[in-house]
């Protein structure tokens, strides 16, 4: 074979050519449409990944055919969901924290699953109905629960029976005549101490709850709110004798010197769970995803670990805890409704709730499942967290529509007090007032 | 024009293209037609919400079914009519519920007239004055070549009127489609109260396109329209309610409005009062926007180009010339247009909108942001901490000269302590404000922690509003030094070392020579070290995102994470765009400032000359 020049060409090339051709054709044809695979956003990472790839391989096998590809955004999950969706190309079912539920719910980007509980076998009253209520608007569910936690104070025993308190047996165990702000501060103070003779304390009560999502059950348990009931203005509640209460509560226990310092600009203070299981932080505020990081020390004996309510104002009988759930959500225009439907149920199931509990970090949203976890576990933890769940309330946030930009306003109100001395009521009005301009947006 | 200077300087002063001025106008002219044509579209997306919105709402009508779904929405959303019918052990039913007694609310809006027509004007006045100031620049060089600027300037003129214009027609469509679309919420309540058909059924035989459900008697959960919308509705005496149609101003809109009461299926004891919202508007949400906008845009640059090559095509060789030269930079002018460009047009265009991420509805809000924005007083804070945090800047280039002329030379030391002055400069900010922030922390920080030993402290660097932003200027003088010293010593090689020999013959200490030698020998350096590092002051980030998060009290609240915060957090990108066109201005204007202080001194040095 010649070319248009006259050079021959080996007929192997030409063969190879035709070859490489139609491959190169077939690489750029477009493929046929999967149907099959269905992607799921979420933001587990590690071991939690590790687990709900278990999850989607198990559906995988009762589904054959389909295949379940995760994509998790650990860091940034909100934008990485926000963006898939804007690009036209949205998850087949995503997870939905609680505070995110009025961005998707209001925008339309949640199914409502009330058509198909009955062929999912989902019943309302299978899960815990403070954790369900907050996926809920009227008769439509947007979410089926996945998981939970309320927030409580971890108890560090060891460093309490250094200051000489016995708290009772139970995990739960609360001190009996109550456990009121007055009972907490003298704990704190009793705890408090200076080890290494350098003029500064290194053990401390508990570590500043600077931020909303922190200290809002404080203003519950005093007998306020943060919110009118309908959600649509802060003054006279963030601003209310009941709310400045508690952050009175709180900025003195700073001031004291029950707190460690560092704590003002950072979202989360990366020594504070080093600081609780070394025995040099009595409490810990924090929720059931703080768990798998001293289960092994729990497991060892090396922390020997309580789980407690949150102290309550002496005016009132209990506390009145925050709680925080995600859920499985499928967007209307998913490409797949019907199967990604279906796979959402099965996220949701009492078996993938049984294999996802392996990782520890929330309580299950089914009552069943949740009381096999408790009933399994022998340090009686889990009993605990689900006890202290009975009374605890969902965020605004699963209600209130730009509650991020309250969120950051309101860390100003004790900011300010520790920071610049500024009188609570004070800085608890100009916020409230700004907080009634975002709502009023 | 006799020697090179001369046809050099004249060069110069042709650079200007008309092109560009003409560009620049062709695309005011798209950017006008596109946000005329886009009010319609708005009213509509106002009207009827989004695709998936209104999908999740009509899934909640009782006994809908999906064929409903599958002919109210098309294709948009992918649910075929037929599997209704698969019903079975594992699969779906789509009939749940039963007809309870309803409400239904049509609702229609129409943007509030006044802001499109001045918005639209906007990149017309902008377009207008680009013009002038082309024309009234360089006016003793020979003027431009006359077809494109007279296209221009004609283009320009016609731009308000087309934008009026097409605000008018937008004005009259909607008024149509109000009064349409109440007769048809009107026709669903008599058909179904006629009929005792379920309202999705009588939805669709009426023509609506959309329908959803709620209840009436909880503004928060009225979910499905925009929050001012139904407080409004909410607030409406029963009596007007139950009068039919009537309007509710709202939300800076006038929204038509109409409802009525079905009776109840079977009529047993009423059950829970629903009611169903009806949303109108076409299905055909798009405006024509885009396609618009890209025929204009392509349409009028063609034109331009036409005019720009026509005087050419006498001159074959130049027009050849001119062709081989546009060819060689259009890949690379073709990358600048799409991803420079294109998105800075883009957030220009965002930024006059409400936008948010994920909702088809942009309302039109003209310069509303940019006014909000000059308004809000947190704004200015980040503007001023920005400000602030630049004077790092002048620091920093003392030091990196201080250390250039320290380590000039070739010896190993002094290699080394370049290498390791250099490094900071080239590690990942995110480790480098990791490690800081560990070295920085007020109780297990090393810094405080050697404070302690002689005695002082602790500090706290990141934790106190007085001390925050003088920490992170502070580490990024210490990042950029290596860079700017590498910089500086590469100018002081440019320095003829005769220079200095000379001036040591002739006395000069070496203060005298840094003074006269070292300085005026580096001021192009300087010049270019001092214009990058502002701007990429004015760009600080990672630093705050990583280290205090704009804390404590809004200290460290820099431009940059301001608009991070705003559109990713709250997820205003309207606002944050706008935010982002306010501080381009602003670092456009320092930079020109120092362009400006700079031709001052080489027309003073020339004036010498």
């Amino acid at each position: 074979m010649k070319t248009r020049h006259g050079t021959a060409v080996p007929p192997g090339d030409v063969t190879r050519a035709t070859v490489l051709v139609a491959a190169l054709c077939s690489a750029c044809a477009p493929a046929p449409p999967d149907s099959t695979t269905l992607r799921v956003a979420l933001w587990a990472g590690g071991h939690e990944l590790e687990i709900e790839q278990q999850v989607a391989a198990r559906y995988e096998e009762l589904r054959p055919g389909t295949r379940v590809l995760l994509e998790s955004a650990p860091n940034g999950y909100e934008e990485r969901l926000l963006t898939s969706i804007a690009a036209g190309r949205p998850p087949d079912v995503y997870l939905l924290d609680s505070p995110d539920i009025p961005t998707f719910v209001d925008r339309g980007l949640a199914l409502d699953f009330a058509p198909y509980q009955e062929a999912l076998g989902f019943r309302v009253d299978s899960v815990f109905p403070q954790v369900l209520d907050a996926f809920v608007r009227g008769n439509a569910v947007f979410a089926l629960p996945k998981d939970f936690t309320p927030m409580v104070l971890y108890a560090n025993r060891g460093v309490l029976a250094r200051a000489g308190i016995e708290l009772p047996p139970t995990p739960a165990g609360a001190p009996a005549t109550g456990w009121t702000w007055d009972d907490f501060r003298r704990v704190a103070r009793a705890v408090t101490a200076d080890t290494d003779g350098d003029g500064r304390s290194d053990v401390f009560g508990l570590d500043f709850p600077r931020n909303l999502y922190q200290w809002v059950p404080f203003v519950w348990s005093a007998g306020g709110d943060i919110l009118a009931p309908d959600g649509t203005s802060a003054t006279g509640f963030l601003d209310a004798p009941p709310a400045l209460a508690a952050y009175e509560f709180l900025t003195r226990l700073a001031e004291d010197g029950l707190t460690p310092g560092a704590q003002f600009v950072q979202q989360g203070d990366p020594a504070r769970e080093a600081r609780f299981a070394s025995g040099n932080q009595a409490f810990l505020l924090s929720g059931h995803w703080t768990l798998p990081v001293f289960r092994d020390l729990v497991t060892s004996g090396g922390l020997d670990l309580a789980i407690l309510p949150i102290p309550h104002h002496p005016s009132q009988p209990t506390a009145t805890s925050v709680l925080y759930a995600s859920g499985w959500a499928v967007p209307p225009n998913t490409a797949n409704p019907r199967r990604a439907i279906d796979l959402a149920g099965f996220l949701a199931s009492p078996e993938a709730q049984r294999i996802r509990a392996r990782s520890g970090l929330a309580i299950p949203s089914r009552i069943d499942v949740a009381a096999e976890i408790a009933a399994a576990d022998t340090t009686g933890v889990e009993h605990a967290f689900t006890r202290l769940a009975e009374g605890a309330r969902a965020t605004w946030g699963a209600y209130v529509r730009d509650f991020s930009r309250i969120e950051a306003l309101a860390v100003e109100i004790m900011d300010r007090r520790l920071l610049t001395g500024e009188p609570l009521a004070s800085s608890a009005t100009d916020v409230a007032r700004r907080v009634d301009e975002v709502l009023a947006r | 024009m006799n020697g090179p200077v001369e046809r050099a300087r004249h060069r110069r002063g042709r650079t200007p293209l008309p092109a560009i001025a003409a560009a620049a106008t062709a695309l005011g002219l798209a950017a006008s037609l596109a946000v005329a044509a886009n009010a319609v579209g708005n009213a509509r997306d106002r009207a009827t919400g989004n695709d998936a919105r209104m999908a999740a709402a009509l899934w909640e009508l009782p006994g809908a079914g999906a064929q409903a779904v599958a002919q109210f929405l098309g294709n948009r959303v992918a649910i075929q009519a037929a599997e209704a019918g698969g019903r079975g052990p594992g699969e779906y039913g789509y009939e749940a519920g039963a007809l309870d007694p309803v409400v239904w609310i049509a609702i229609d809006p129409e943007p509030a007239s006044p802001s499109w027509p001045a918005g639209a004007t906007v990149p017309a006045l902008l377009a207008v004055l680009l013009m002038a100031a082309w024309a009234t620049r360089r006016r003793h060089h020979p003027p431009p070549p006359r077809y494109p600027a007279t296209t221009s300037i004609l283009t320009a003129a016609l731009l308000a009127l087309v934008a009026v214009a097409a605000a008018r027609w937008a004005d009259l469509e909607l008024e149509d489609l109000s009064a349409a679309h109440v007769s048809h919420a009107l026709d669903a309540a008599s058909i179904a109260s006629a009929t005792g058909a379920t309202p999705a059924t009588a939805a669709r035989v009426a023509g609506l396109p959309w329908a959803t459900a709620t209840a009436l008697d909880r503004p928060d959960q009225l979910w499905t329209m925009p929050r001012e919308v139904a407080r409004a509705i909410t607030a409406l005496p029963p009596d007007l309610r139950a009068a039919g149609a009537y309007t509710i101003q709202a939300n800076g809109a006038t929204y038509h409005a109409a409802h009525a009461t079905l009776p109840t299926a079977s009529g047993a004891a009423p059950p829970p009062t629903t009611l169903h919202l009806a949303f109108l508007g076409y299905q055909e949400t798009a405006a024509p926007t885009i396609p618009l906008a890209a025929t204009t845009t392509a349409t009028i640059l063609a034109l331009n180009l036409i005019l720009f090559l026509l005087p050419l095509s006498a001159r074959p060789r130049t027009l050849r010339r001119t062709l081989a030269a546009w060819s060689f930079l259009a890949p690379a002018a073709t990358l600048l247009l799409l991803f420079t460009f294109g998105p800075l047009l883009f957030s220009l265009w965002i930024s006059l909108h409400e936008w948010h991420l994920v909702d088809p509805a942009h309302p039109f809000t003209g310069l509303d942001n940019y006014r909000d924005i000059l308004l809000d007083a947190t704004w200015w804070s980040a503007i001023r901490n920005t400000a602030v945090f630049t004077l790092h800047v002048p620091a920093a280039m003392a030091v990196a000269l201080a250390l250039a002329l320290l380590t000039q030379g070739s010896r190993r030391a002094i290699r080394w302590a370049r290498l390791a002055l250099f490094l900071p400069g080239i590690t990942s900010v995110v480790a480098i404000a990791v490690v800081w922030k560990w070295l920085l922390n007020d109780g297990y920080g090393v810094v405080n922690q050697a404070l302690a030993r002689v005695g002082i402290g602790p500090v706290a660097w990141l934790t106190s509003p007085d001390t925050a932003l003088p920490s992170l200027m502070l580490i990024s003088v210490w990042m950029v030094v290596g860079y700017q010293m590498v910089v500086f010593q590469a100018g002081l090689a440019a320095i003829p070392r005769d220079w200095y020999d000379a001036a040591r013959v002739d006395g000069a200490g070496p203060l005298q020579r840094f003074r006269h030698i070292t300085l005026p020998g580096l001021r192009h350096t300087l010049f270019f070290v001092l214009v990058t590092s502002v701007i990429g002051s004015f760009q600080v980030f990672g630093l705050v995102y990583v280290m205090t998060e704009g804390g404590p009290l809004g200290a460290t609240d820099v431009a940059v994470y301001h608009i991070y915060r705003e559109a990713w957090e709250f997820l205003r990108f309207g606002n944050a765009a706008a935010m982002s066109w306010i501080l381009f201005a602003v670092v456009f204007a320092a930079t020109w400032l120092h362009f400006r202080l700079l031709e001052g001194r080489r027309d003073e040095r020339r004036a010498y000359a």
